[in-house]
């Protein structure tokens, strides 16, 4: 009888293996399928969230309208600088940069296991998504494209361990990696020891990986440590993106 | 019929895990509501209906999931097997004894979930890993008893 049963187990675990070592190709149909479903679900949990922090959100609504009114200035400068920009680049005959075409995706659910950072976005093949495409939002850097189905893809954001992309600081242009580390912060590391970095610098792309154009804003330091060997140093990252509150993304299109 | 009620309730459990649990993480950790449905069902049902639930949750969690394919699916029969046959020659009875197998399955299925991600892709800082698993048990655990309470129902 126990022998029975244990054959019984093994056959169910034989057939559980064959059927796993096939099923991967099911795994982005299947992610099309649960399309609909997750749609719906986010919709009302979006609803959910708005009734519950009703008041959270007045607060931080006033707070971003008068926000809002000073950028409205700062773009206005801004586009004077740019306008200059342009006029001197021409007298030089410098070759334009080419415009990057931008497709919105709202984010429609979260990998739910907790050692990665991905997110399901409601775009995909038939959207002209392809993997290793940037994703960006208004704030800067978010991630790129790991996998593609017909009408969704996941994509990978940058606190992820697995992320990691070549940056630089704004301001002293010195070269590091940036990678994620499951947290709301990233790490920068190889900077040799007498890297002009410090606390509050801006962190952006380097433009060297070939998915991230270059200039994206990436963060903002906050610490600058030591690595063990004392040899080089490392810094963390304060995100300008926030992963937590990822909702819509735009994804950059070459 | 009560089998395809409790796999479509394991699939709205997996869709709610994807999409509504967002807002309630602490520390990055999120409830796992599938694995607290596994392991209620592993003391109910008999060993071949326990396998197949557990299947189920791992195969819908791997499909949301980018991590190697069939980890959970490997993790959550392994967590089913392993409680059917505990169910069978201990008497698990008891709310508080049941909150503590969850806590403990959640450290385990993490520990290892995480280790094989470590060695699969990029190492994941043990001090992280330590705190993920245990902040996750705590977490999963105070959310064991509505998951009860709607098995029962269905």
């Amino acid at each position: 009888m126990v022998r029975f049963k244990n054959k019984k187990l093994i056959t169910f675990l034989l057939i559980a293996f064959l059927f796993c070592l096939f099923i991967p190709l099911l795994r982005k149909p299947s992610v099309d399928i649960l399309e609909f479903p997750l749609k719906i679900f986010n919709s009302i949990t979006q609803e959910l969230k708005a009734i519950i922090f009703y008041h959270r959100n007045y607060i931080e609504n006033k707070k971003l309208n008068k926000e809002i009114g000073f950028l409205k200035q700062e773009i206005i400068r801004l586009r004077e600088i740019y306008l200059e920009n342009e006029r001197l680049k021409k007298l030089v005959s410098l070759k334009k940069n080419s415009v990057q075409h931008l497709v919105a995706a709202r984010v429609i659910g979260r990998d739910p296991s907790y050692w990665t950072s991905v997110v399901i976005l409601d775009k995909g093949k038939k959207d002209n998504i392809k993997p290793k495409l940037a994703i960006i939002t208004p704030a800067g850097l978010a991630g790129k494209i790991i996998e593609v189905g017909n009408s969704t893809s996941k994509a990978m954001l940058l606190n992820d361990p697995n992320f990691a992309t070549s940056a630089i600081v704004q301001r002293s242009r010195q070269e590091g990696l940036v990678s994620g580390t499951l947290e709301n912060r990233l790490i920068m590391r190889y900077l040799p020891r007498e890297s002009d970095i410090k606390s509050q610098d801006i962190i952006v792309t380097s433009g060297l990986t070939e998915t991230f154009p270059k200039g994206i804003v990436i963060g903002v330091v906050s610490e600058i440590r030591k690595e063990f060997s004392g040899l080089s140093l490392y810094c963390l990252i304060k995100p300008a993106v926030d992963f937590e509150k990822l909702e819509e993304v735009l994804i950059i299109i070459k | 019929m009560k089998k395809i009620k409790i796999l479509i309730f394991l699939l709205l459990l997996a869709l709610l895990e994807t999409t509504g649990l967002d807002s309630i993480r602490i520390f990055n950790v999120r409830p796992d509501l599938i694995l607290i449905a596994v392991i209620v069902l592993g003391f109910s049902y008999n060993l071949s209906a326990t396998l197949m639930f557990s299947f189920f949750a791992g195969f819908i969690k791997d499909i949301l999931s980018t991590g190697p394919f069939g980890l959970n699916t490997f993790i959550f029969v392994l967590i089913g097997y392993t409680l059917s046959k505990l169910s069978k020659r201990f008497i698990i009875e008891g709310l508080i004894l049941r909150i503590a197998i969850i806590s403990i399955a959640v450290i385990l299925e993490n520990l290892v979930a995480g280790s094989i991600l470590s060695f699969y892709a990029s190492p994941i800082a043990l001090g992280i890993l330590l705190r993920l698993s245990f902040l996750s048990a705590i977490y999963t655990a105070f959310f064991s008893y509505p998951i009860f309470k709607l098995l029962n129902y269905i």
